[in-house]
């Protein structure tokens, strides 16, 4: 997927006209026909041997498949003047990071990426604390015909080319911060990149020792070594993934060990690929998964939109170029290349919330995929998913189980939940919520809501501001998780009492939530997954349904959802507490509190997502109640999608 | 007229070398020509053969160079002749391309029917054999309920006789225990 980059000029770059000396070149997620394309015929030449991913073209000129590189060897010797790096989209660029360590040190690195979803924020790197960038000459990020770019720099003294594609990494992916959680991993074996994407942590040694690493990864191996010696940290082989053909033979039975659970399949990238850019209402129909050339491919109207990897890897561009479709039947006869690589297509699609209509699915497809997820997309017809609203909720049950057990940091989770258990950080992270009240009757309500939150381990910070304490003793004793009670001056501003109650909350994250609105039982915890997805300062839900109590309906206002945006539903704010601690918390005003902050937030150059709004239901009634005091015909005259009458929740509110 | 060969020329010469000689012996032995007179004849027709023998054997070399001269002239003024006619390399070269490509052509595509093939087989193995385990289950579940419908007949068979023999009070515990499937 090499975009408009063909366009981009890198032949000369890479032939080293213009004076320059002939670039080393590495390649990950740039198929043979592609390479060609972008540097002249010749250059893609297959490795004949294992791991031979290190060839010279014709012309002497060393190509690099980073996919299958082996880690035990660095690519060159010493320094390069010139390293050019051409990854097809963000999610093969991230797996390009596991084996940073590999590159040598130049003095002027290009990396090019094929394509990128439409109106992706520009990648502007930031320079991390390496010495090198002090040598700094040059940067020049440019961009061709809208979905390619390409990014250029060059340094008075050769810097390790791999700061330089974690920089390129970080800002693709818009983040200041990129991490994998522990433990820390060692790779070895060839195929490694696809298991632990993005991670710029990783050791690359076959020889590992306890001091390096807390777990190896042994990819494309049948079994873990025997009795490792003492100071060698526990190993996890995978083996590489088999494709049909291979069971065909007469050892075929022997690999059927593969197919026994959903951790033989590599983990989703979900910091690429994720429910971001979701369309609520598409223009198309439904398209079909099915059999093109030996692999699945996405085809709409007898038209080939995406043809998958054969390594069942789905990138953020394939799936931005599905997001125009109502949905994607799958044909399962002949899945992809092989069992584990369709599995992974369809967690793939399924984290990114591509509505998936299954029907009757093989048995082998079961524990690979997991039975909950399976059961999810072989349980809808296309009939069930001709409402916009009930599109929605289907993808959203998919993403989010998807997320839970093939993301990365699940999957790394179940692969050495034996191995490192001591390792893992709590599956449920602690989420502090804010809840300030002027109403005493509507407490036990509210309580009911943070009660039914599920996923994350809830810490309540109970603001009274002119409630007596007296009055919420009760309601408070027979909660069942920890609650602070902090009791304001009435006459403080509610931003005032606000930060007095944020500064008691001590969990990781830390939510406001209003005493009045209907939140859903995985409210807190999908706010959660698009933290992680997203990388964004601040979240939020849109006010997306709204129950007018005073005329008794509900509506569903046109808000885009999954996206980056300027304000989110006061009553949904998430964050760290960092964020909170930085930008000084909330402004010490009785009104328009939320929006002040958001305003902060983004004037600190951080970034507010707003996930979907089905977890949340804003109750709207008399406008004196409320500090957002616009009058009720403000949610009628805008154009809202639905309107119901009475009192109306959607399926994932479970109410 | 066709010249004499040498061993023509050499038998007249000899013959009348011959004659003359005898011609000299008579004369000198009839006296006409002294001996003297008859030695300087015998000397003068001597060479006079000789320069005869070698005039003609001259003349018949200069004939001989003569005919080599006209063969050589004649083979010089005849045309050249025609190289062999050869097809041009290049078609051929491009036929043989398009033949090696066709060919290659037609061994992928069999290679990705095999491939399609061998794929579907190995999916309906792997199909076949969860499909096997599905059944393998079945049979054991229904093995199971099986045996226990038959003993919960076998006990109901017992009760009713023991009930025909015994009186209520052995027929109502085996009732009580009667499952509903």
């Amino acid at each position: 997927m090499i975009g408009a980059l063909a366009r981009a000029g890198l032949a000369p770059v890479a032939r080293g006209d213009g004076g320059r000396e002939r670039p080393l070149i590495a390649r990950v997620g740039v198929e043979d026909g592609e390479l060609d394309r972008l540097l002249g015929p010749g250059t893609a030449r297959r490795p004949e041997r294992p791991g031979g991913a290190r060839d010279r073209d014709a012309s002497g000129r060393m190509v690099i498949d980073l996919d299958e590189v082996e880690v035990n060897r660095p690519i060159a010797e010493g320094p390069v003047a010139h390293l050019l790096l051409l990854a097809g989209t963000m999610t093969d660029l991230r797996r390009a990071v596991t084996v940073r360590a590999l590159l040598p040190p130049a003095k002027s690195v290009t990396i090019a990426v094929g394509e990128l979803p439409y109106l992706h924020p520009a990648p502007l790197p930031v320079a991390s604390g390496h010495p090198g960038w002090r040598h700094l000459l040059d940067l020049r990020v440019r961009m061709i015909e809208k979905r390619s770019w390409v990014l250029e720099t060059e340094f008075s003294e050769p810097i390790p080319a791999g700061e330089v594609l974690s920089a390129a990494a970080r800002a693709f992916g818009g983040d200041h911060l990129d991490a994998m959680p522990q433990p820390r991993a060692a790779l070895a074996g060839v195929g490694a990149t696809h298991w632990r994407p993005g991670d710029p942590n990783a050791v690359l040694t076959t020889t590992p020792r306890k001091g390096d690493c807390d777990v190896v990864l042994k990819a494309g191996a049948e079994d873990a070594a025997e009795s490792a010696p003492e100071d060698v940290p526990p190993v996890v082989a995978r083996p590489e993934p088999v494709e049909w053909t291979r069971f065909a033979e007469p050892s075929g039975y022997g690999h059927l060990a593969v197919l026994s659970d959903l951790s033989m399949v590599p983990p989703v990238d979900e910091r690429a690929v994720n429910p971001g850019g979701f369309l609520q209402s598409p223009p198309h129909g439904y398209g079909r998964l099915e059999q093109r050339a030996g692999r699945w491919a996405a085809v709409y109207d007898d038209r080939v939109l995406v043809r998958f990897a054969a390594s069942g890897g789905v990138t953020d561009a394939d799936v931005a170029r599905l997001r125009k479709l109502r949905g994607l039947r799958v044909e399962w006869r002949l899945s992809h290349t092989g069992p584990i690589a369709a599995a992974r297509v369809l967690a793939g699609l399924a984290a990114a919330g591509v509505p998936l209509i299954a029907p009757d699915p093989p048995d082998w497809v079961r524990p690979l995929l997991g039975p909950e997820l399976c059961e999810l997309i072989s349980g809808v017809a296309e009939a069930d998913l001709d409402d916009d609203l009930d599109r929605e909720v289907h993808s959203v049950r998919l993403r989010r189980r998807a997320l839970r057990t093939h993301g990365t940091r699940a999957r790394w989770r179940q692969l050495t939940a034996d191995e490192v258990p001591e390792a893992h950080v709590a599956a449920a992270p602690k989420v502090s919520v804010v809840l300030c009240t002027r109403r005493a009757d509507m407490l036990r309500f509210a309580l009911s809501q943070v009660a039914r939150q599920r996923g994350v381990d809830v810490e309540l910070v109970l603001g009274l501001h002119g409630v007596p304490r007296e009055k919420v003793t009760e309601a408070v004793r027979s909660v069942p998780f920890p609650v602070t009670v902090c009791e304001a001056d009435p006459s403080l501003p509610l931003g005032a009492v606000l930060n007095q109650a944020f500064a008691l909350a001590s969990g990781t994250f830390v939510t406001k939530m209003d005493d009045d609105d209907w939140y859903g039982p995985d409210h807190l915890a999908d706010l959660v997954l698009a933290q992680m997805y997203s990388g964004a300062e601040l979240l939020g839900a849109p006010a997306e349904f709204v129950h007018l109590e005073q005329i008794g309906v509900t509506v569903q206002r046109s808000r885009r959802t999954e996206c980056f945006r300027d304000t989110v539903a006061g009553g949904t704010l998430f964050m760290t507490r960092t964020l909170f601690e930085t930008v000084g918390g909330f402004r010490p005003v009785p009104r328009h509190v939320d929006g002040e902050f958001c305003r902060a937030v983004r004037a600190a150059g951080g970034r507010i997502y707003q996930a979907h709004g089905l977890n949340y239901i804003l109750r709207r009634r008399a406008a004196e109640g409320h500090t957002w005091r616009e009058p009720i015909g403000y949610f009628l005259a805008q154009r809202n999608r639905r309107q119901w009458r009475g009192w109306y929740a959607n399926p994932l509110m479970e109410l | 007229m066709r010249m004499p060969t040498s061993r023509q020329l050499m038998m007249v010469i000899a013959a009348c070398g011959g004659v003359a000689l005898l011609a000299i012996v008579a004369a000198t032995l009839l006296g006409v020509v002294t001996a003297e007179i008859a030695v300087l004849l015998a000397l003068g027709g001597g060479t006079f053969g000789g320069v005869l023998v070698l005039g003609l054997w001259l003349r018949r070399l200069d004939g001989k160079v003569q005919r080599l001269s006209e063969r050589v002239a004649r083979q010089a003024a005849r045309p050249a002749p025609e190289p062999p006619r050869s097809e041009p390399l290049e078609p051929r070269l491009q036929r043989v391309e398009a033949a090696v490509t066709h060919l290659g052509d037609v061994a992928d595509r069999l290679e990705d029917r095999v491939g399609t093939i061998l794929a579907t087989l190995g999916e309906d193995r792997v199909e076949a054999v969860y499909r096997h385990k599905h059944y393998t289950e079945l049979l054991t579940e229904v093995a199971a309920d099986l045996r226990r419908v038959t003993e919960d007949a076998r006990a109901l068979v017992e009760s009713a006789a023991t009930a025909r023999d015994g009186g209520p009070r052995a027929a109502e515990a085996p009732r009580g225990e009667r499952r509903a499937d």
